[in-house]
């Protein structure tokens, strides 16, 4: 312990309602001992006096009033308590249960459950934010592989900051679950903003069906990071890519069978087994060297349904290869025989591209993120077994984070999308291989449970939909139920954070961005009457232009007098 | 002026303390018509009345504070039903007048404090000499026992608890008379109260929220 006279916050009551559990008592005088704030006490152990932090979970008057006092909201019933001789100083006392949760054992680097409550008569202390900082915190303040999030909730703004394991995330994944308007993009914007500081330059991908990620352009000029790097003495600008929608193609040999089944839905059987056959035989095709295109499918269809046994097969041929042409040859924007997206484009230390999808379909989007996760999976996969690319695509010898907005949309719960595979297979086998994935979703309830649990880092926002708050009970086990029934009661910008990059659950009010805000809604209102005062002053004009005589500014036509 | 005529000076005694049940609660009988020259009104000894009770041998000018919550009739020939000389008092007067004077009332009173007194016989302003709640000293046998004038009831209500603070309201022995467990303390409570509110109407809405608190584990709980 240092010399530093410690705040104490109130005496120990005794045991609480479970194990975990401790009351103690409180006048607390300064209002400080919110529900969610941190106390401690001190137990010795191995002859070293701990710590140990709890959080508070509620707070009770013990000395109410009877209701009576309170009926005349024009009397404040400490005066009537006091008319009757309690002490108004004193009207208040507050029994406080807060839950253990352990010294924080630097070697361990976790906290210590002790298993013992604070013996009653003890002393409790308030926690300060310093010791907070350092205990909550798995990471300092631009270390490498810190993530400056924000604040923690209970305290001032800059007092107790919330710096998270960006390792963590990167390796064992993260979702990002939130209402609409409960400020997730955002979030995800301070993430990726801390991701691209010079301490961490990490290679970014945001899959962004809303196209609402364009202001992270910013960062490329940012006088803080300027400044951060010069420190270093490096000199480092993060770049962003942000794909324009007709840069974002698949080439079409990096389609599976799986794929152009997904691609070419309501076939009959007949139809799947020929599409089968011919892609078989289009694949082994050593004149096609693997860059096949629309024609080349159709193609291998048709001689494929030439043979003896399939005479009658004329209209069933015919009507796949309709569909292909439609899907393949006709739709040119996003499937090309050659043209693709280079990994080494896209994934680059110190860069963040932002693949916008908001021009394409819905199953067009799903192949692309499902095609791209996959090339960059198997491009990891081969990168750290040392091993050749084999299908013409390049290696990626750096680890990768891919964020993926609307994730709900590419890991549905009850659809067979072409992306969920692939994405469960990144989530389970991607800490191998130094890929980290980043969901973000809004309907948690609508989002795969498997995908979501497999995400050790959780940033949970407001949360009103029963659905959807329940979907987050069942699937993240890091978060105890007594901090999910904040859910519906947090503001914007308040977050909890939990699981694998925090020492344990926090309520976090997030950071002010650095880039400006892409995500937030349009003003309706505002727009329409803009939109109406330049419309009619335009009408105004045009009417003060060919007839309104110069005495009538108002433009109303004064009546002729009848004769 | 020694303490005993100190405390005549200032009113009519009604009674005189003649038994007690505990330090707080005495009971007092009430002068008949042989005892003073001014017969005592009814009114003056009315339920829920303050009264003050002298204490003779104390160096201060104290005096116990207290509420009148109860009475009985004291008759000594109950129960004899023989024939008697006289069927009326003024019979009485003449045929049996040891029998007149044997009747007395009594008056219970609960002991809520005690106020000191100024040498000019104005009850002290401020807080030093006001204790509202049980009583350091008891009071003794023999002791008078007066009716507390509207002024008097004011300065034991109404001071500041400390040289600086603003007088305020203080009631603090109320709590006593509602947690007591005899049955006729909340109705002197509610008596109190009448007698508070037009002297006090500044609080007003304090004392109607007390009153309504008392009205309601009166009335409506005991029926719930």
């Amino acid at each position: 312990m240092n010399g530093m006279a410690h705040k104490l916050a109130g005496t120990t009551k005794g045991p609480g309602d479970t194990p975990h559990e401790f009351i103690f008592i409180s006048t607390d005088p300064e209002n400080i001992l919110k529900h969610g704030e941190y106390v401690w006490y001190a137990i010795e152990k191995n002859n070293k006096t701990q710590r140990v932090i709890a959080r508070i979970t509620e707070r009770v008057d013990a000395h109410g009033y009877p209701d009576t006092f309170l009926s005349d909201p024009l009397i404040a019933p400490q005066d009537i308590a006091a008319i009757m001789g309690y002490p108004r100083e004193q009207s208040t006392i507050y029994e406080i249960s807060a839950a253990i949760m352990g010294y924080f054992d630097t070697d361990v680097g976790a906290f210590i459950n002790p298993w013992i409550p604070p013996l009653p008569g003890s002393p409790v202390f308030f926690a300060d934010s310093a010791m907070l900082a350092e205990a909550l915190s798995r990471k300092r303040q631009n270390d490498i592989g810190s993530a400056w999030i924000g604040d923690l909730l209970t305290r001032e703004p800059g007092d107790a900051p919330i710096i998270i394991d960006m390792t963590e995330i990167t390796s064992s994944h993260l979702a990002v679950i939130a209402s609409t308007g409960s400020g997730k993009s955002y979030l995800a914007g301070v993430l990726i903003e801390e991701l691209m500081r010079p301490y961490n330059r990490a290679s970014v991908l945001i899959i962004d069906p809303h196209g609402e990620y364009s202001t992270l352009q910013e960062l490329t000029d940012l006088a803080e990071f300027r400044a951060a790097a010069e420190q270093q003495r490096t000199a480092y600008q993060p770049e962003v890519r942000i794909f324009k929608p007709a840069e974002v193609k698949v080439r079409l040999s990096t389609l599976e069978i799986g794929d152009l089944r997904y691609l070419l839905p309501d076939m009959t059987e007949k139809q799947q087994y020929l599409l089968e056959k011919g892609f078989k035989k289009m694949t082994a095709d050593p004149r096609l060297k693997k860059k096949w295109t629309g024609r080349d499918l159709i193609q291998a269809i048709s001689e494929n349904a030439g043979g003896e046994n399939e005479r009658d097969d004329t209209s069933t041929v015919g009507a796949l290869e309709w569909k292909i042409e439609a899907r393949f040859i006709e739709n040119t924007l996003t499937f090309d025989p050659v043209d693709h997206l280079d990994l080494r484009d896209i994934f680059k230390p110190g860069q963040c591209s932002v693949l916008p999808l908001h021009e394409l379909d819905d199953r067009n989007q799903q192949v692309v993120a499902a095609t791209l996760l996959r090339r960059a999976f198997r491009a990891r996969e081969r990168s750290v077994q040392k091993k050749e690319p084999t299908d013409g695509d390049q290696n990626l010898d750096y680890p990768i984070f891919i964020l993926i907005e609307e994730a709900h949309h590419f890991a549905p719960a009850k659809a067979d999308v072409i992306s969920l595979r692939i994405l469960k297979q990144i989530l389970a086998e991607g800490r191998k291989f130094g890929m980290g994935i980043g969901l973000i979703s809004q309907r948690p309830g609508k989002l795969d449970a498997d995908v979501l649990s497999q995400c050790q880092t959780q940033c949970i926002m407001r949360i009103v939909n029963e659905v959807d708050q329940n979907a987050v009970a069942a699937s993240v086990e890091s978060v105890g139920h007594e901090l999910l029934q904040n859910l519906p009661a947090l503001s914007k910008g308040q977050v909890i954070i939990s699981g694998a990059a925090v020492n344990t659950p926090v309520l976090c009010r997030v950071r002010k961005r650095v880039t400006k805000h892409g995500g937030a809604s349009i003003d309706a209102p505002m727009n329409w009457v803009e939109s109406f005062n330049a419309r009619t002053a335009a009408e105004q004009r045009r009417n003060e232009a060919t007839s309104a005589p110069p005495s009538n500014t108002m433009g109303i036509y004064r009546k002729r007098p009848t004769p | 002026m020694t303490l005993n005529n100190f405390a005549d000076a200032y009113g009519n005694p009604v009674g005189v303390i003649v038994k007690s049940d505990s330090h707080i609660r005495y009971w007092a009988q009430i002068y008949n018509g042989n005892e003073t020259v001014l017969p005592v009104e009814p009114q003056e000894y009315a339920f829920g009345r303050y009264v003050r009770v002298e204490y003779p041998n104390t160096a201060q000018r104290r005096q116990l504070i207290g509420i009148i919550y109860d009475s009985m009739l004291l008759n000594p020939s109950f129960g004899s039903l023989g024939p008697r000389l006289a069927s009326d008092d003024s019979q009485r007067a003449i045929f049996s007048p040891d029998y007149l004077s044997e009747r007395a009332v009594l008056i219970g009173i609960i002991a809520i404090g005690s106020m000191e007194y100024l040498a000019n016989g104005e009850p002290s302003p401020d807080s030093i000499g006001k204790e509202q709640g049980a009583p350091s000293f008891a009071a003794e046998l023999g002791a008078k026992v007066f009716p507390l004038t509207e002024s008097e009831i004011y300065a034991f209500h109404f001071y500041g608890e400390s040289s600086e603070a603003a007088p305020a309201l203080h009631i603090a022995y109320i709590s006593q008379l509602l947690s007591a467990p005899f049955g006729l303390l909340p109705q002197a409570a509610l008596r109190i109260l009448d007698q508070l509110e037009p002297m006090f109407p500044n609080y007003q809405r304090h004392l109607k929220i007390i009153r309504r608190n008392i009205l309601w584990k009166q009335s409506i709980e005991p029926a719930r």
